[in-house]
């Protein structure tokens, strides 16, 4: 049976609510009144940009987006956007969307069919399967994750696929693996409207989670008390609303935490229940590991001791008072206490242990599993989490909390996927750093890379080393899915125009473990296709060709897709597409892995009615699904034993228990010397999502924010004879870039630190930034490099 | 009841805090940047030849300074000096003559400064150094500034006004400029009538805005402002549109 199309449903006209008026009424001077949008057609959907998760309406008026509201019904926004969201619907229509594949012949894209374009991937693979790479993104819908992640491990037997999202949240899992043994949030949004003490690490919300700082900032008129600690390297809007605003220098947050948790021990205001109950100790033995080895509580203390206010004050450069201020409140039990991160504490060559470490304090003081009471990471990408955390689209990972590198974990996803045995490699491929770095050195073992979802020509760190070498090397060969012309198709020898949001059907997971499921509203410009489509084709044209495997061990094509009636939908020709809905048949086959490790999603059916529902949803005896707000704790998550308060059922001992870790300070990797004596910051501003290929064609956001632009201290900007809007240089040792001084900007950096957003390709700071990262996650830290200005007007 | 030392207090306030942005406006219009500014008059008329009004152009931002200097242009309004700065209007007891004339004119500038019927409006000043304190010292209440009317916030529990508002930079000139052919939801000019007489329906959504005076009340635009602000019960006899205050979807289920 045919199934009705999307197209079709525009054709469903609701009744219309009023006549289009014609008449012009008495005492309108005349004036004809437009119709009331009686044509306008609304549907719901998660917003694009970033990882909160606020769902929007999108109207839609003859095959278009023509207006955007903050969805009432929803849980995370309650109707409330910022600018980006409510100028979403204005992404889809920039006059240079790419609407055709192009294909790089003597040094130019040239358009090309989707027919070649499709056998070329294909071929290209089928040469050299592991020399292949897939890079991605926390913006892969989850089926687009999930159908690339079977690609690779399940059909090419090749782990060379990893995310953008290793150089924004890696250290977050990593933090959340070594604690609890198993990733994401125990805590969802609802702490936010709970807590009393609010703790942003490194994090500027008030920003890049608009939302969501209003959610708790808003209490505040309603007469409620919320106390809002700010720990920073630079005064942002966050620190203008917060009443503490502590100023640390870089690496300080590591510093702070131990010296939170020294001063709990040496006051005796740990929770002494919660430790003896639910905690297990641990720190790095002889060979590094991110498990760990486990510790005695008295060595876990005796590691602590030299960490005194004092000492951390020199270190962190915050106030030995301050630090004391933070332990008392963590010392109270009668307090709520939520901590927020995100790049800060992530992008950091201690991006583990100061995930760690936060996790610590919260566990050693009891603040953690009450409403309010809460660690929470949260994410810059709308599915870094239910796409890249739970499908595991990174080189070590299989869906589900699994990974490669266990014998068990591999079978039993070749048991889902009914390969033969063997299929999936065992060794783990490359991340992210080290992909890229292979494929841009001439002797490198990867030369082919399929770029969806993501622009690495302007978020890479070390762009000079890691992707600009690229270019002129002939046997290299660059992929990229795009929507519109980026630094990364600038290089690319292969073009595919890609459906963006609302243009096809997705399914996102945001940072509270809610995943949220939308359908294709508009169709995509041109000849532009959806990125699922463009993975089930290469596979299918790898069948053809013969590559083994692309079937499963019946002989079957890997990603068959069948009707209601139990026939094969041949949905990789495009025509037949959306006769079925794959993002459904995907889901379906995947949610058998969300059960291995307590990440129970609900039926498709569930998510198209709810504006999103957090995971463990589990059935209930009525047959209905429910929710879990609150894991690991008894009150609300089904899956903690009965008789437990809490329990950590994913324990890395085995015994229900979290692991409170100690790690001792380190420097950063690179620190201002007399060469380069400024640190460099990077980071985000309100109005430009990433790297702006989507906000800066929004008129209303690019012209509010034209360009990026250098924050200087005055002191610095006034040593270096520079004004507001002069052009300066900033440089450091891999490479530089101009762009305008800012002084007394939106955000104000101390003396001694600069600080410039990312989102700007004409001024890619990406050039300058230093590619060191952390040991576990293998995640770049972009806040810290040593740099010098010079103006440019001086020395061009 | 406002009294009279209310308002002198406020009056004070109030130009202390124009006093203030003067010279910090002036410290930047001193710096030269050379920021080209759109033609907000032609702007206008382009406007003005439309059939209907349309919208998702930005309107630029306009220095307090400019304001002062231009004249007759960026508000539509003469140019004004601090003195000029009046108190927030009482709501008058008696119906009042509106005047008609003055609706397209506000319409226009209405419409200009949101990318679609229902979108944030941008900020159409400068907010160089401000912070959300600064917004609430004239839009909680709003103030008539010689014929410019300084609109009142219609959504007073949300306190972080710069996340859904924005301003044109004044600092940083355009450089990455890309055309849009998003084509917007257009701007209504006004509310559907069932027949001569009755009362219109509501031609916006009515989320975030709790307080109809807020635009339709004195310290609305002219043209807007309804002519009997005593009668406070609005939704009484003015009904919403569902269709543009979506609360549920209203598509089919392809699937």
């Amino acid at each position: 049976m045919s199934m009705s199309r999307p197209v079709s449903r525009r054709d469903f006209m609701k009744t219309a609510a009023m006549a289009a008026a014609t008449a012009a009424a008495a005492g309108d001077a005349g004036a004809t009144l437009s119709s009331g949008g009686n044509s306008l057609k609304w549907d719901k959907a998660p917003c694009r940009f970033c990882g909160t998760g606020c769902h929007v309406m999108v109207g839609v008026e003859k095959d278009k987006v023509v207006a955007i509201a903050g969805d009432q019904a929803a849980d995370v926004n309650k109707g409330l956007l910022c600018v980006k969201g409510y100028h979403v619907g204005s992404i889809l229509y920039g006059e240079d969307r790419l609407r055709q594949p192009m294909v790089r012949r003597g040094g130019r894209l040239v358009p090309t069919s989707w027919d070649d374009a499709i056998d070329l991937l294909a071929r290209r693979i089928m040469a050299a399967p592991e020399r292949f790479a897939l890079y991605g993104s926390g913006q892969w819908t989850i089926p687009e994750g999930y159908a690339c992640q079977k690609l690779m491990k399940g059909g090419l037997s090749n782990n060379n696929i990893d995310p953008n999202a290793r150089l924004c949240m890696a250290s977050a899992v990593t933090g959340f693996l070594a604690t609890y043994g198993v990733d994401e949030p125990a805590g969802c949004y609802d702490d936010l409207d709970a807590c009393d003490v609010l703790i942003t690490w490194g994090n500027n919300p008030a920003e890049m989670h608009p939302v969501l700082f209003s959610r708790v900032v808003d209490r505040r008129l309603r007469g409620e008390e919320v106390l809002l600690i700010d720990i920073s390297t630079r005064r942002t809007r966050t620190s203008d609303q917060s009443q503490e605003y502590l100023e640390m220098k870089p690496h300080g947050d590591v510093a702070i935490a131990l010296g939170i948790a020294h001063l709990l021990i040496k006051n005796d205001t740990y929770s002494h229940e919660f430790v003896e109950k639910h905690c297990a100790f641990r720190a790095q033995g002889g060979t590094p590991q991110l498990r760990g080895e486990p510790i005695p509580f008295e060595e876990y203390k005796q590691s602590l001791e030299p960490y005194t206010p004092e000492y951390v004050a020199e270190l962190s450069g915050v106030p030995a008072a301050k630090i004391r201020m933070l332990a008392d409140l963590f010392g109270r039990d009668d307090l709520r206490i939520t901590s927020l991160w995100c790049m800060g504490m992530n992008q950091h060559t201690m991006g583990t242990a100061i995930n760690c470490l936060v996790h610590g304090v919260h566990l050693l003081s009891g603040h953690f599993g009450k409403p309010g009471d809460a660690p929470t990471s949260l994410t810059g990408q709308p599915s870094a989490c239910g796409t890249v955390r739970e499908v595991g689209t990174l080189a070590h990972a299989l869906p589900g909390g699994r990974v490669v590198a266990n014998p068990e974990h591999r079978k039993q996803a070749e048991q889902f996927w009914n390969l033969p045995e063997g299929r999936i490699n065992e060794k783990p491929g490359r991340h992210t750093v080290s992909m890229w770095d292979s494929f841009c050195s001439p002797d490198g073992d990867i030369d082919t890379i399929w770029v969806q979802v993501t622009n690495p020509g302007q978020t890479l760190p070390n762009l000079n080393k890691l992707f600009e070498r690229k270019r002129g090397m002939e046997d290299k060969f660059l992929v990229v899915s795009e929507v519109y012309p980026t630094a990364t198709t600038e290089l690319a020898d292969l073009v595919l125009p890609a459906a963006m949001w609302v243009e096809k059907n997705g399914i996102f997971g945001n940072s509270e473990r809610r995943t949220q499921q939308w359908f294709r509203m508009v169709s995509p410009p041109g000849e532009a296709r959806d990125d699922c489509w463009m993975t089930i084709a290469v596979a299918h044209r790898l069948y053809e060709l013969g590559h083994e495997g692309m079937k499963d061990k019946d002989g079957n094509f890997i990603f068959e897709i069948r009707d209601e009636n139990g026939r094969v939908v041949p949905v990789w020709d495009f025509e037949r597409y959306y006769d079925v809905n794959v993002d459904k048949a995907l889901f379906e086959e995947y949610r058998q892995f969300t059960r291995l490790k307590h990440k129970d999603l609900a039926p498709y059916e569930e998510y198209v009615e709810a504006r999103g529902l957090r995971w463990p949803v589990v059935q209930q005896d009525d047959g209905s699904w429910r929710e879990t707000r609150f894991r690991f704790s008894a009150f609300d998550d089904p899956y903690v034993s009965n008789g437990e308060e809490f329990e950590f059922y994913h324990s890395n001992t085995g015994d229900g228990r979290a692991q409170v870790w100690f790690y001792d300070y380190e420097p950063p990797a690179e620190q201002p010397d007399g060469e380069y004596p400024l640190w460099l910051t990077t980071g985000r501003v309100l109005e430009h999502w990433h790297t702006g290929t989507m906000t800066r064609r929004v008129p209303q956001l690019n012209r509010a924010m034209p360009k990026a632009y250098v924050e200087l201290h005055p002191e610095d900007a006034k040593e270096l004879g520079v004004r507001s809007g002069e052009p300066v240089i900033v440089e450091s040792r891999r490479g530089q870039t101009t762009l305008p001084a800012w002084v007394g900007g939106r955000g104000r950096p101390p003396k001694g630190t600069v600080f410039v957003p990312f989102f700007d390709e004409t001024k890619l700071i990406n050039k300058v930034t230093l590619e060191a990262h952390d040991p576990f996650s293998k995640q770049p830290d972009y806040k810290k490099s040593a740099v010098r200005v010079r103006r440019a007007q001086d020395n061009p | 009841m406002t009294t009279s030392e209310d308002r002198k207090r406020r009056l004070t306030h109030l130009l202390l805090a124009g006093v203030m942005g003067c010279a910090v406006i002036g410290f930047f219009v001193g710096l030269d940047y050379g920021v080209p500014k759109a033609d907000r008059d032609e702007f206008q008329e382009e406007f003005r030849e439309e059939s209907h009004f349309k919208v998702g152009t930005v309107g630029p931002a306009v220095s307090y300074d400019d304001l002062g200097k231009r004249g007759p242009s960026a508000y539509g309004g003469a140019g004004y000096t601090v003195s000029d700065i009046g108190g927030v209007k009482g709501i008058p007891s008696e119906e009042i003559e509106i005047d008609p004339s003055a609706k397209p004119h506000s319409l226009v500038k209405r419409a200009s400064l949101r990318a679609y019927n229902g979108a944030p409006p941008t900020i159409p000043h400068s907010t160089d150094g401000m912070n959300d304190l600064a917004c609430t010292s004239c839009h909680e209440q709003g103030v008539q500034v010689g014929d410019v009317q300084v609109p009142k916030i219609p959504h007073r529990h949300y306190t972080n006004c710069q996340q859904c508002h924005v301003a044109e930079s004044d600092l940083f000139e355009l450089e990455f400029v890309v055309l849009s052919a998003f084509d917007g939801k257009p701007a209504p000019m006004g509310g559907d009538r069932a027949w001569l007489g009755a009362p219109p329906v509501i031609p916006h959504s009515t989320w975030m805005r709790e307080n109809c005076l807020s635009c339709h009340g004195p310290s609305g635009r002219a043209g807007l402002r309804t002519s009997h602000p005593n009668r406070t019960n609005c939704m009484q006899c003015h009904a919403r549109d569902a269709v543009l205050d979506p609360f549920e979807p209203t598509v089919g289920r392809p699937w």
